[in-house]
């Protein structure tokens, strides 16, 4: 437990001490801000704000081009980095158990990730310092429901970032499986039989359009995130661990 | 302290390592010597538990490396060969950092960190970011940090790479005093004085396969295919030259060597040497000088492992 | 395998290490991946699932009987949705009303997919969907323009249309957008499913006068409601449950129809009668007539009301006092046909209304007022109208419909009765905001349960900043954040370098 906690602290430092971390930040609060702007003078929006949520959370850009991107963006510096610097041998052979590094590297981006989405508050927070009438149970729920969805494009960040020390295959790789997460489903939901079932089971712009971002908490929307995420890292503990099961 | 047992590795086709022996006791310096891609680094990987052996074990102060992994790992610390830090981390945070991960408070890792940091020299670059440290700066907190957790074994990969001499010297005397105090070191070099001035027993590997292993003396003695003889003569070197090889010299089927007045003999065998003197005597030529060279360690390597990689 | 951050040696047949190493990851991987799909269909189940709408009014999931509805319709049951915005007026001025209906109905679709499991297959076409599948759907379900929800079952389709699902305004000439103002995704969708597993409609007998015009959605609507509306000219052998609806009468019956119809009230089969205020005479003292055993009468005069102005005074004096804003609190929060209603927090219109009163009755009978004005009310003498109460004018309360039923009610005779004064329900103009009221009053006399269907309000909560507090938000958005991201980049950069 204890290092864990030194790892965790490290990885939190480090990301929050690289001034290319706070440049994909900055992208991340300026793309948002320019989305932000661009749905509030949607008139549709204008008209009735209990659309915004949705419009942002649900449909837009965000979910479909920045909350695959970014974080393995962030996350490539976790595993590929160390790994292209050489900094990771003196950490694999530390007296610390590998999943509690999955868990640390995890952990770290998670903790960052969630200063992203308190630029992306502050956005809201500037909407009610202005009388706008928000809902914020659908507020609520496009954040829970934003959070979730990049709690799992970090953990498939993180495993992509576990093959190997080339940092476009890290960036890449993540973002592909971010992207065929969020596209496969939508391709084949309307296909017959188990496999448009299986489709709309796994239906993530679903989940954030018509659940989280209306204020809406469906059980299976909370547990289909974390068990993903789970599984993610369970296949990044594998390829880590993967190393010392054959010579 | 470190114990290897029939060490094998395999990359794929490649055999990195074959049936590889060894221990090191506490208060012993182990040099490990090899050409590159001998396996020194894949030997030191293995008992850091960075890698797995395709066969045989490996065992840190009694722990099985394999099924005792954070136990042996905790016993160990380990310099890599070029050594690399987290670049945007300072040096004391890094060492800070480094000592919690192997088990410390917070308070102890600071108090850690400051000692070594004071005895490697590096009281003055606490607050230096790792990326603007020289080599041989790096070096030593790559040092540092292997010897934070206080260890019982040491495993140095090519320690003194980017080291200029006057680290070097503190660095064998670092050594030596940790040997001293019951730590078993084990490192690899390619710096052959650095190795007979250090170690206390040497290991040869070639091609995966241990070549040598003992004391420098020990090899001496039982490699002396490059002992050599060094005569000098007034007069008639070439005379001289000539009786040596004929058939009743004790020494006619070794080479000879003539330089002016002076003639080296390389001796296969201690009985060569032994039989030269009466053999000189009987020759009644006037012998300025005889003096028997023993071999040094770069000798010993040359000639155990040359002769493979002419094959 | 062994335990985690133990390293172990794995040696398996006489494979060379790279293909054991992608064996071995690959079953691990494969085992992962197996339990994750195991996991999410054991909380994909509907048994499994649970939904906690917590949006400002709740209303992002199907009503119990809607969903009860659905499930209960046989397996391969489709739902198909059409999410094009293909009404130009509702698009005009910037309106919200397609993204806010689109919403709201993919929400409740999911739902229904949800909790239905593998009964109903939901499909969803829009613009995203490929357009060779969205025409075919459309040609297979012979679809017209703005049909929007098709509930299929065994070779049955209900057709659900914009209108049947929304309730919208039109977008106006200064420039406002059309507007969402109530919805019924909920009951439509239940009505549909309840109709698709029903076997037996109920009918509505509908003795329509040729001078009273009915609104031509009246009997679509009746329809969704699980009815079969049926013009007649005399009254057939009815079931349990039909009803006999009169929207309103100019004329006396024929003697013939008019036994049968007298007949069917003093039998206690259910019945709603509409009278307007210009209703004859003699039609009102031949329905009074035949009410009597029920208890109430239909009288005299126009009921008007005084009308509330923008400075908030109440005016009189002008014909609108005979539009009357019917409230919430003005229905019978006690009587199950109207009980439903009150917690709506939206107005119905009634126009052109005739008070009713109690008068005679048997002890057969409960009656009870549904409708009533408020206490500044007044009944207007239609032929002399002023608008305005004078001194000889019935003052205070009015009651505006009624109801009775059987007070031990046998059989399908169960003597249930809802009298109204004005018919101006059932004509074009109006009756898209009586909707909620009429279905709960035929359910009521239908099947004498609570009115549970209706309207739902659609809470659009506008957000109309000025331009400068805009451009102060995009500034901020766009150049303050990220501009102070970037500085601290900098900060970050230079402090680290150092």
């Amino acid at each position: 437990m204890r290092a864990f906690a030194a790892l965790l602290r490290k990885e939190v430092f480090s990301l929050f001490v690289s001034p290319y971390i706070y440049l994909l930040l900055g992208t991340w609060f300026l793309l948002n801000g320019l989305f932000f702007s661009f749905i509030l003078g949607y008139p549709a929006v204008e008209q009735d704000l209990t659309l915004f949520p949705q419009f942002l959370f649900g449909s837009g850009l965000l979910v479909w081009l920045l909350l695959p991107a970014f974080p393995p963006l962030l996350t490539l510096k976790l595993f590929a980095e160390e790994q292209r610097t050489g900094t990771l041998e003196p950490l694999l052979s530390a007296p610390i158990r590998d999943v509690a590094i999955v868990a640390a590297k995890y952990c770290a981006a998670w903790l960052f990730f969630f200063t992203f989405w308190i630029g992306v508050l502050l956005l809201f927070l500037l909407l009610e310092f202005h009388q706008a009438p928000l809902d914020w149970a659908r507020v609520g729920g496009g954040f829970l429901g934003a959070i979730s969805a990049s709690s799992l494009f970090l953990a498939t960040g993180l495993w992509a970032s576990s093959w190997g020390g080339n940092l476009i295959l890290a960036a890449g790789g993540g973002a592909c499986i971010n992207f065929l997460l969020l596209f496969l489903p939508v391709l084949f939901e309307n296909s017959p039989g188990r496999v448009g079932a299986l489709a709309k089971s796994l239906h993530i712009p679903n989940m954030l359009d018509r659940a989280f971002a209306v204020g809406l908490f469906d059980s299976y929307a909370l547990l289909f995130f974390p068990i993903m995420t789970l599984l993610f890292l369970w296949l990044t503990w594998v390829r880590l661990v993967s190393r010392r099961w054959v010579p | 302290m470190i114990r290897a047992e029939k060490l094998t590795k395999k990359y794929g086709p490649i055999q990195a390592l074959s049936e590889v022996s060894f221990q090191v006791s506490p208060g012993e310096i182990l040099g490990f010597l090899g050409p590159n891609g001998a396996g020194k680094s894949t030997a030191i990987k293995i008992l850091c538990s960075y890698l797995p052996p395709t066969s045989g074990h490996a065992q840190i102060d009694g722990m099985d490396i394999l099924d005792h992994s954070l136990k042996a790992r905790k016993s160990v610390g380990y310099l890599p060969e070029n050594f690399q830090a987290p670049p945007e981390l300072r040096v004391f945070e890094y060492l800070q950092f480094r000592s919690c991960l192997k088990g410390a408070t917070r308070k102890e890792a600071r108090r850690n960190a400051g000692y070594w940091l004071e005895r490697l020299d590096l009281a003055d670059r606490v607050q230096q970011p790792i990326a603007s440290l020289s080599k041989g700066l790096k070096q030593r907190v790559g040092l540092a940090d292997a010897l934070l957790a206080d260890p019982k074994a040491l495993l140095l990969d090519e320690p003194f790479g980017g080291l200029d001499p006057l680290q070097r010297d503190d660095f064998r005397t670092l050594l030596k005093e940790l040997a001293r105090k019951g730590k078993a070191i084990l490192f690899s070099s390619h710096v052959l004085p650095e190795v007979e001035n250090l170690a206390d027993r040497v290991h040869v590997l070639h091609q995966g396969v241990t070549q040598a292993d003992g004391s420098l003396a020990e090899l001496s003695r039982k490699h002396q295919a490059n002992a050599s003889v060094l005569l000098r003569v007034a007069s008639q070197a070439g005379n001289l030259l000539h009786q040596l090889k004929q058939e009743q010299s004790p020494v006619h089927a070794c080479a000879i060597h003539q330089k002016g007045n002076t003639l080296t003999i390389q001796t296969p065998s201690f009985e060569a040497r032994k039989k030269l003197l009466p053999f000189l005597a009987e020759s009644e030529i006037e012998l300025e000088m005889f003096h028997l060279l023993q071999p040094t360690l770069e000798d010993l390597f040359r000639d155990l492992v040359q002769p493979k990689e002419n094959q | 395998m062994a335990h985690m951050g133990t390293p172990c040696v794995t040696k398996v047949g006489t494979m060379n290490s790279r293909a054991r190493l992608s064996l071995l990851l690959c079953l691990a991987s494969f085992a992962g991946v197996l339990l994750t799909g195991l996991l999410l269909a054991f909380f994909a189940q509907p048994s499994h699932r649970v939904r906690w709408d917590l949006s400002n009014h709740s209303t992002q999931t199907l009503s119990e009987r809607t969903t009860r509805a659905l499930t209960a319709l046989p397996a391969e049951s489709r739902l198909t949705g059409f999410f094009f915005q293909e009404e130009e007026h509702l698009l005009r001025n910037g309106a919200a009303v397609y993204p806010q209906a689109f919403s709201r109905l993919r929400t409740l679709l999911e739902d229904a997919r949800i909790q239905t499991g593998s009964n109903l297959t939901v499909l969803q076409l829009d613009e995203t969907t490929d357009m060779i599948q969205v025409e075919a759907e459309a040609v297979r379900l012979q679809r017209e323009p703005g049909e929007i929800l098709f509930l299929e079952s065994k070779g049955k389709i209900q057709r659900l249309s914009f209108p049947d699902l929304f309730v919208t305004t039109d977008p106006t000439a200064d420039g406002q957008p059309a507007r969402i103002r109530q919805e019924q995704v909920d009951t439509s969708l239940g009505n549909a499913a309840t109709l698709l597993i029903q076997e037996h409609f109920p009918h509505i007998w509908i003795i329509q006068d040729p001078t009273v015009p009915l609104s031509r959605d009246l009997f679509p609507f009746l329809e969704g409601q699980g009815f079969s509306p049926q013009t007649v000219q005399s009254l057939p052998s009815h079931q349990e449950g039909d009803l006999l609806l009169i929207p309103g009468q100019w004329k006396p019956f024929l003697p013939s129809l008019a036994a049968e119809v007298s007949q069917w009230v003093a039998d206690g089969h259910p019945t709603w009668i509409s009278l307007g205020f210009n209703a004859p005479p003699g039609v009102i003292s031949w329905w009074n007539e035949v009410l009597l055993p029920q208890g109430f009468a239909f009288l005299d005069g126009l009921v008007c009301e005084p009308i509330s102005t923008s400075t908030g005074s109440a005016a009189v004096g002008t014909p609108d006092c005979g539009r009357l804003e019917i409230r919430p609190q003005s229905l019978s929060a006690q009587h199950p046909a109207t009980r439903f209603l009150t917690s709506r927090s939206r107005s119905y219109l009634f126009a052109g209304v005739r008070p009713l009163d109690f008068r005679g009755g048997s002890n057969d009978y409960t009656r009870a007022p549904l409708v009533r004005t408020r206490t500044n009310a007044w009944v207007e003498n239609p032929e002399h109208p002023d608008f305005q109460p004078s001194g000889h004018e019935a003052k205070g309360v009015q009651n505006l419909a009624m109801a009775a039923n059987r007070w031990n009610p046998n059989g399908n005779a169960p003597g249930r009765l809802i009298a109204i004064g004005t018919t101006l329900l059932f004509q074009q103009d109006h009756f898209p905001f009586s909707k909620d009221f009429l279905a709960a009053t035929f359910r009521w006399l239908a099947k004498g349960k609570e009115g549970d269907v209706g309207l739902v309000p659609l809470h659009s909560i506008p957000f109309r900043p000025s331009r400068k507090e805009k451009v102060r938000m995009a500034n901020i958005a766009i150049l303050g954040i990220p501009g102070f991201t970037f500085l601290f980049a900098l900060v970050i950069f230079f402090r680290r370098r150092r």
